[in-house]
Formats: structure tokens, C-alpha cells, sequence
């Protein structure tokens, strides 16, 4: 099923294209690639491709397809209208203006410094209407932000083997118990985590590794704050439940052990790296706990 | 040790977790266009789940979302649907004002005999000193009551709405309520008074109103039996006003679920109220279902939709009217559901334990 030439004069018209010198052929076959990109290999019938017009943001795609042209009144547009907004994204992903470079540095990407068969590689082409070109910009500036800081972290030495000496890893015999405790421990959370489904494992994800609020967790998940903070606690009784069978059934702990290894973890000050207390207590190693640092609160 | 303080163990266990930061880009990750569809709830049905369940066990794709929510523009967040908090603020200043306004109306009987002041006009006007002092006190801060230790630390600014409930609880839980509530659960409701005090002497003739008085005092009832009427029905309707808001506040946050066809939704009203609407959310056509508890819901279609609640129960509509009650085999307390269409879907229970059918509910299996 294709798209007729009256719904594409139809959107043409819906979306003022031609305020932007956008023309009805241009923006046909803007259209028919966001058409193509929602449905995949599939064909949609006249009712699914109508609808899925309806939810496209054409005002948006009408004005990328003129900043990917080099319209210059629309690019006047696009930079009064969005570049408050990039600015204010940018902000409050690195409050001291660190991210601002990363905003600025896509304008040029947008407008498509690569050539390739003497034709410019806007970014805007990946623009296809399926969301505003406001909150468009701000996923193409969390995505830079992200890598960019994962990148750096990426580079950051891993800590030096000598740092096991440190007084964190003292050996003295009760050192060594609670270290064994912790990483047991962590092990049942690890096998528990992993047993969670997979939106309450993002939910916890979220709002503990990271650190979003109980408000941006909502908004992510579609649900209410409220709604949130009662997952949160209701996942975490069922970890709690899950860690405590594992102690008792998998780990052969006995009642008074399993209590001893949630009051090591209560009980936890000072720096702890899990990784090397796994290295004091290799009987009870486990893959899981390869990914988990424990990092005791400073003194 | 208790189970409260172990739960405490296993918060301060994931608060430890560090995000190392190193997670390389897989070929599944959410892409730029993804990632904004989502954030504006443009992804729906089983592009949701996919995206969804990457994004479960993606560390890059956490921090992308978490991006996104962190820089939710101010302007969008503010056009966002309200919340049945705010929705319920509307009810905050009738509840004070029905409050306070009971609490004067029984403050005064024990003295109408003596005065006998006109008994409606104050308690109007109580309502409207009431409903002034509610909307001036509204915004003021209160403590945070979420009940989580985190939620508490992010303080009143994440919950706006939630101060002018706190606001407004402390004097539901004042004396009026109590009394007004025992009232309202007596078997012979109409016009359950308190003792009156003997009738006095009588009063003397009320002087005449002055010339410059722009309003004349309605005319008094002429015994104290028409009066205690008429300040029993005052109460009475006050305490109506009352019980509704109360039972309003009291009921679970409305649970929405979103359709393919955003101009049809679905939403869960009370935990046990199944209601639709075709106009976007303007009007609702509501189904009652007595005694079930439903939490979640998912409507794959504009005409399909699953809700689950406790004690296994899971019902259907494939044509957006009729339920059906689809066999699960364990009373559990089923809290998520995730369906992909009349015949499938995904629930997962309160224990953690997720299954799957793909005919409707003939059979299942554990995932």
C-alpha cells in the first residue's frame, strides 16, 4: 500500500512546508521514508498509514527538510526557536557549561559539513517526525553527552594493584568475616537482580544506579511518582525476600549468619572494593559479583 | 533483625552500585529517534517492550534515559497531563472549607438556643472565609511525607502537588472529621444533632436593622426544632461533601493506559472501576467490576486491553465493551502486564515471576 498523492498534498499543506520553500516532491518523499521507517518491512493498509500520519510532527519535519536544503529563513527559524532549548539541555546535563561545546558543536553537524557525491550529510536526515524536533535535539545531545562521558571514563587507569594494602583491606579475622559476608551478599543481590523483570529491573536501574528522582523515573516509565516509590519499595521487599532464600538455600547460611550478613552491610563505613574482598574470599566467588563495588560512606 | 531494617541493607546495597561507565555500544541500543519517541510516550506496544527490555540490562541506554529525564524541558514538563494529585486539589478547598465550616456550624448550636443567629448565612460565610484561608494557605510548605528515604530527600520541589495535600490532611484529622465521620455512619442519617441545650428565656425583640444596612437578616425559624433542621441539613451536606472528597483522597491514584489510537484510552479508577474514552479523556464510559483490585493494564489496540490485579486476576476486552476473565492458575498478586494483542500477553507477578500466554489464558508458561 502507498501513500496517494492527496495525502501528501494533504500533509504538505497541514504542515505550511511551502513557508520553507519545501517542495510538495521533497517533502513526499520525506514523508514516505518516515512512513517506511514506522512500519519496517511491513505494509500497512490506508487506515494504519493515516494514522500513522496524524502522530508525525510534520510542522518539525517540514523545517528539517528546509535546514537540510540550506533554507536560510528556515535556519533563522530553527536557530531562534531551538537553540534555547539545546542551551537549556545542555545546562542541566553539566551544570558548569561543559556540555554547551557539545550543543554548539552540533549546529555544523546539522547543517552537514560531509559531502558524499557532492551532496551534504545533514544530520536532520535522521529527523523523521516520529517525535518533536525539539525533544529530537535533545536525544541527539543526551547521546553525545553520554558517549562521550562513557568514552572519557573509558581512558580513566583502573586502580593500581597495589592499592590492596590499603587499610580497607585489612586481614585481621573480623575484617575477614565481614568480607565474606559482603560478598555473599552481594552475590544473592546479583542473582537477584538478575531474576527481576525486565521493567522493574529498569526501575531499579534508574533510580538507584542512575540517580534519577522518583519524578524523572516516572516519566520515563510512564508511571506516577507515587506509583514509583511503591514499585521501588515493593521490588526491593522481594529482593530483600529472594536474597535472603538464596543465603539460606544456595549459600547453606544458617538464620543467625544471614542476619550477621545483613548487618555487615548496615554496619559498612569506610572504603570496601567488593572486587578485592573477592579476591580475600575466593570460595564464595560468583560472576555476578565482578560487576559490583562496594563503596562503604567516607568516614 | 528486622525485615524493615533488612529492606534498608538492600537499599543501601544498590545505592552502592556504581555505574563503572563502560558499557560499549550494542546493536540493539536505542537510537536517536527511539530515544525521543519514547520520551514523548510515542512508543507504544511491542516497540515499548523491545525498547524496554534492552534498556533493562543496558547500562549506555540507562544513562540515555536518564539523560532525557534530566533535561526535560521546563515548558514541556508544564504541559504535561496533571496528576490525580492535582487533579484532587480542585476537592482541597471545598475539604477545608467543609471541614471548618461543620466544625463552626457545631461550634455555634450549643448557643443558638440563646442567640438564635441566622444559621445559614454563617455558615456560608464560614465556607467563604474557609475556601479563602485554604487557597491563601495552600502553598505553604509542609513536610514530606513520601515514604521512602530518598523521596524524602528530594524534598517538596519533586512533589508540588503533595504539600498541598500534606497541607490540608492535618485538619481533615482534626477534630471535625472524626466527629463529622461518626456521624455519617450512623444507620438513621437525616438529621443526626447534637443535644441541644434546654430552650432559655425569651430572647429579647431583636433591635430594628439600621437604615444603612445593605442586606436584612433572613427571617428566624420560629422554634429550636426548625432550627436544629435547618443546621442538621447544613451538616448533612457538608458531611456529604465531605465523605466524597475524603473517599477521593483515600482511593488509589487512577492507573492511564495509553492506546495505539491516541484519541482512545483506558484508565482504572478505584482499583475496580474500568473506564473508556474515544474523545481523548474528555468523556468516560465506565465499567465497575465488584471486588477486584486491578493495578496494571495494557491495550495493545484501540479495542484490546488487559488489566491484572490481585489474587491472579487478569480480564479482557477485545471490542472495548465486554470483559472477559482470563484463567490464570495462582492467586498471586499480579502487578505488570505487557500484551501484544487479544490472545498474548506477559504478566508479571508481585513475587518477581513473570508468564507468558498466547491464548488467552488457556495456557501459560514461566519465563
Amino acid at each position: 500500500m502507498s501513500i496517494t498523492p492527496q495525502l501528501f498534498r494533504r500533509e504538505h499543506a497541514r504542515a505550511k512546508a511551502a513557508r520553507w520553500g519545501v517542495s510538495e516532491d521533497r517533502f513526499a518523499a520525506a514523508l514516505a521514508v518516515s512512513v517506511a521507517k514506522a512500519f519496517g518491512d511491513r505494509s500497512p493498509d490506508a487506515r494504519e498509514i493515516d494514522r500513522c500520519l496524524a502522530m508525525l510532527h510534520v510542522e518539525d519535519l517540514a523545517l528539517a527538510c528546509a535546514c537540510a536544503d540550506g533554507h536560510e529563513p528556515a535556519w533563522d527559524h530553527f536557530i531562534r526557536t531551538h537553540r534555547p532549548v539545546l542551551y537549556r539541555s545542555a545546562d542541566a546535563l553539566a551544570p558548569g557549561g561543559a556540555a554547551r561545546e557539545l550543543a554548539d558543536s552540533l549546529y555544523a553537524e546539522l547543517f552537514g559539513l560531509t559531502e558524499r557525491d557532492g551532496e551534504r550529510q545533514s544530520l536532520f536526515r535522521y529527523f523523521h517526525g516520529r517525535s518533536s524536533l525539539a525533544t529530537w535535539l535533545r536525544a541527539v545531545l543526551a547521546q553525545r553527552f553520554v558517549d562521550r562521558v562513557r568514552t572519557t571514563r573509558r581512558l580513566e587507569p583502573l586502580p593500581e594493584e597495589d592499592d590492596a594494602a590499603s587499610p580497607g583491606f585489612a586481614t585481621a579475622p573480623a575484617d575477614l568475616d565481614r568480607s565474606r559476608y559482603l560478598s555473599v551478599m552481594c552475590a544473592a543481590l546479583g542473582a537477584a537482580l538478575e531474576r527481576l523483570a525486565d521493567r522493574e529491573r529498569l526501575r531499579i536501574s534508574l533510580y538507584y544506579l542512575q540517580q534519577l528522582t522518583l519524578a524523572e523515573t516516572g516519566r520515563i516509565l510512564g508511571e506516577h511518582e507515587a506509583t514509583v516509590s511503591r514499585q521501588v519499595a515493593r521490588t526491593r521487599k522481594a529482593i530483600r525476600q529472594d536474597v535472603e532464600r538464596h543465603l539460606r538455600e544456595e549459600a547453606g547460611l544458617s538464620e543467625a549468619e544471614i542476619g550477621r550478613c545483613f548487618e555487615s552491610v548496615a554496619a559498612d563505613a569506610g572504603p570496601l572494593d567488593l572486587a578485592r574482598l573477592l579476591g580475600l574470599a575466593p570460595g564464595v566467588q560468583d560472576e555476578r559479583i565482578q560487576s559490583f563495588k562496594v563503596r562503604g560512606r567516607a568516614p | 533483625m528486622k525485615h524493615q531494617d533488612r529492606d534498608q541493607s538492600i537499599d543501601q546495597l544498590l545505592r552502592a552500585m556504581p555505574d563503572d561507565g563502560r558499557a560499549e555500544v550494542q546493536p540493539a541500543c536505542l537510537n536517536v529517534e527511539t530515544l525521543a519517541a519514547w520520551a514523548e510516550g510515542a512508543l507504544q506496544g511491542g516497540a515499548r517492550a523491545h525498547a524496554e527490555s534492552h534498556a533493562a540490562s543496558c547500562a549506555r541506554c540507562q544513562a540515555l534515559l536518564a539523560a532525557m529525564a534530566r533535561t526535560v524541558d521546563a515548558g514541556a514538563a508544564a504541559a504535561r497531563p496533571r496528576t490525580w494529585l492535582v487533579r484532587a486539589a480542585p476537592w482541597l478547598g471545598p475539604i477545608g472549607a467543609a471541614a471548618m465550616a461543620a466544625a463552626l456550624v457545631l461550634a455555634i448550636l450549643p448557643r443558638v438556643g440563646n442567640e438564635s443567629p441566622p444559621v445559614s448565612p454563617i455558615a456560608d460565610a464560614a465556607v467563604e472565609k474557609a475556601e479563602k484561608e485554604v487557597a491563601r494557605d495552600a502553598p505553604a510548605p509542609a513536610p514530606a511525607t513520601s515514604s521512602t528515604p530518598r523521596a524524602r530527600a528530594e524534598g517538596q520541589a519533586a512533589l508540588p502537588q503533595r504539600k498541598v495535600l500534606d497541607k490540608v490532611e492535618p485538619r481533615q484529622q482534626d477534630a471535625p472529621i472524626p466527629l463529622l465521620k461518626s456521624r455519617t455512619a450512623s444507620s438513621t442519617p437525616p438529621l443526626p444533632v447534637p443535644e441541644l441545650p434546654p430552650p432559655a428565656a425569651p430572647r429579647p425583640a431583636a433591635p430594628p436593622p439600621a437604615a444603612s444596612s445593605a442586606r436584612a437578616a433572613p427571617p428566624l425559624p420560629d422554634a429550636p426544632t426548625e432550627l436544629r433542621r435547618e443546621v442538621g441539613q447544613v451538616a448533612a451536606g457538608r458531611d456529604a461533601r465531605l465523605k466524597e472528597a475524603v473517599a477521593e483522597i483515600a482511593a488509589p491514584p487512577p492507573v492511564l493506559i495509553s492506546t495505539p489510537e491516541p484519541r482512545i484510552r483506558w484508565r482504572i479508577l478505584n482499583g475496580n472501576v474500568l473506564q473508556r474514552s474515544v474523545d481523548s479523556g474528555a468523556t468516560w464510559v465506565s465499567r465497575t467490576v465488584p471486588d477486584a483490585r486491578f493495578v496494571a493494564g495494557s491495550a495493545p489496540s484501540p479495542d484490546v486491553c488487559w488489566v491484572v490485579g490481585q489474587r491472579g486476576l487478569i480480564m479482557v476486552t477485545t471490542d472495548g465493551a465486554a470483559w472477559l476473565r482470563v484463567p490464570f492458575p495462582e492467586a498471586i498478586d499480579l502487578v505488570i502486564v505487557a500484551a501484544t494483542s487479544a490472545d498474548a500477553a506477559t504478566v508479571t507477578a508481585a513475587d518477581g515471576r513473570v508468564f507468558s500466554t498466547t491464548d488467552r489464558g488457556r495456557t501459560w508458561s514461566r519465563r
